[in-house]
């Protein structure tokens, strides 16, 4: 049966994971990147993204307390909010509140750069491992899964960048972005299945309803890779020689790109919470 | 804007989609089990889980009686084996529904059923 809360905390679990991975990898592309910190749309997009990231984690822990009294008015229950606040996802949230502010507010530290900022997003990155099915796993898995959420932010954050810039700047990004992510992106698999397989167990593992959700992801983040493979070797060097035409093609497929990891992250958001891991 | 499309349209999706989800349960075994038909009331309702789990609220629900609160003041921190004494309604199915915290920070909540003939 349909249960609205559970169907609220999931859609606030994935609105936490893509509004907060995108502040997090446009932070990571700007430090990386002098054409994106050049431009004037990327600090209001990441500091708008970080507040709504620190919403969706705040609503997120509202609704755990609304699951633990089966009222609306857990959420302001004093007793089962410090019950919560002393677990792990009180630890979470403080990261996540502490980080995305830190993300926030990182135009009064202009002096220092993007320093406080990056500080900021590893926190929220690491908020992530510190809760959840991999909080008991070892530290290598915990590390494993740290790596995969920053190189997957660091891909989503640079779509958005990329679909508003004019043809040539989007050139120079896009090449920019290709030549760090040609070295990225396998370490993003590498980490994903070192994870998938502490979690799974092993092959038997993967006939469990969590083992054929993570090959389902497994085979969306396959278009990923096969969507970045055309923007990279087809797309992006096509826009010097026709960039208006190859623009419109290349926002097609950014769209594209987008709305996997979109699938892919609403997936993630459902089967863990839904599904235990085998091993 | 495209880009705030796609985000606008899978949020709603994923609410919609997700209203399917359950938090997972870790109750490994219930005194009645799940589905028993018994010939008497019995006098509490034990519940063993994986791990440790901070009970938050239970619910005896029977048909004549409507739904009933059982008292968890006897159980304080996490525990994996609970006992809560519950009181004889009379024939018919009761349906325990419960609710906790796990420690690792999950929200669980889960139910399971009896007969009394």
């Amino acid at each position: 049966m349909a249960d609205p809360v559970a169907a609220i905390a999931v859609a606030a679990k994935f609105g936490l994971s893509l509004t907060g991975l995108l502040a997090i990898g446009l932070t990571l592309n700007a430090a990386l990147f002098a054409e994106l910190r050049a431009s004037t749309f990327w600090r209001p997009m990441t500091i708008g993204f970080a507040l709504l990231a620190a919403i969706f984690a705040a609503v997120g822990f509202a609704l755990q307390a609304v699951t633990l009294t089966g009222e609306l008015a857990g959420m302001a229950d004093p007793e089962i909010l410090g019950l919560l606040w002393r677990t792990q996802a009180g630890e979470a949230l403080l990261l996540r509140l502490l980080g995305f502010g830190l993300i926030a507010a990182s135009p009064l530290f202009s002096r220092i750069g993007l320093v406080p900022a990056l500080i900021g997003g590893a926190m929220s990155i690491w908020s992530f491992a510190s809760v959840g099915h991999v909080s008991d796993q070892p530290f290598y898995a915990q590390a494993a899964l740290s790596l995969h959420l920053s190189i997957a932010a660091f891909w989503l954050g640079i779509l958005l960048p990329l679909w508003r810039a004019a043809p040539a700047k989007a050139a120079v990004l896009g090449r920019q972005f290709g030549r760090v992510a040609l070295w990225l992106v396998p370490l993003l698999f590498v980490a994903g299945l070192a994870l998938a397989a502490t979690l799974v167990g092993g092959l038997d593992g993967l006939a469990t309803p969590y083992g054929l959700a993570l090959l389902i992801k497994v085979a969306l983040a396959a278009i990923l890779l096969g969507l970045g493979a055309l923007n990279k070797f087809r797309l992006i060097p096509a826009l010097d020689l026709t960039p208006v035409q190859s623009k419109t093609r290349l926002n097609r497929s950014l769209a594209t790109e987008a709305a996997v990891f979109c699938l892919i992250l609403l997936g993630t958001a459902w089967f863990t919470s839904s599904l235990s891991p085998p091993a | 804007m495209r880009f705030a499309q796609v985000l606008f349209v899978s949020l709603v999706f994923g609410s919609l989609a997700a209203g399917l989800a359950s938090a997972h349960s870790p109750l490994r075994e219930t005194v009645p089990g799940d589905q028993a038909v018994l010939a008497t009331a019995p006098a509490a309702i034990e519940m063993v889980f994986d791990d440790g789990i901070r009970l938050t609220r239970v619910e005896l629900a029977h048909p004549d009686h409507g739904e009933i609160e059982l008292d968890l003041s006897g159980s304080d921190g996490f525990a994996t084996d609970y006992s809560l004494p519950m009181s004889d309604l009379g024939r018919g199915t009761y349906r325990v529904t419960w609710r906790g915290l796990a420690d690792d920070g999950h929200a669980m909540r889960g139910a399971f059923s009896f007969t009394v003939e």
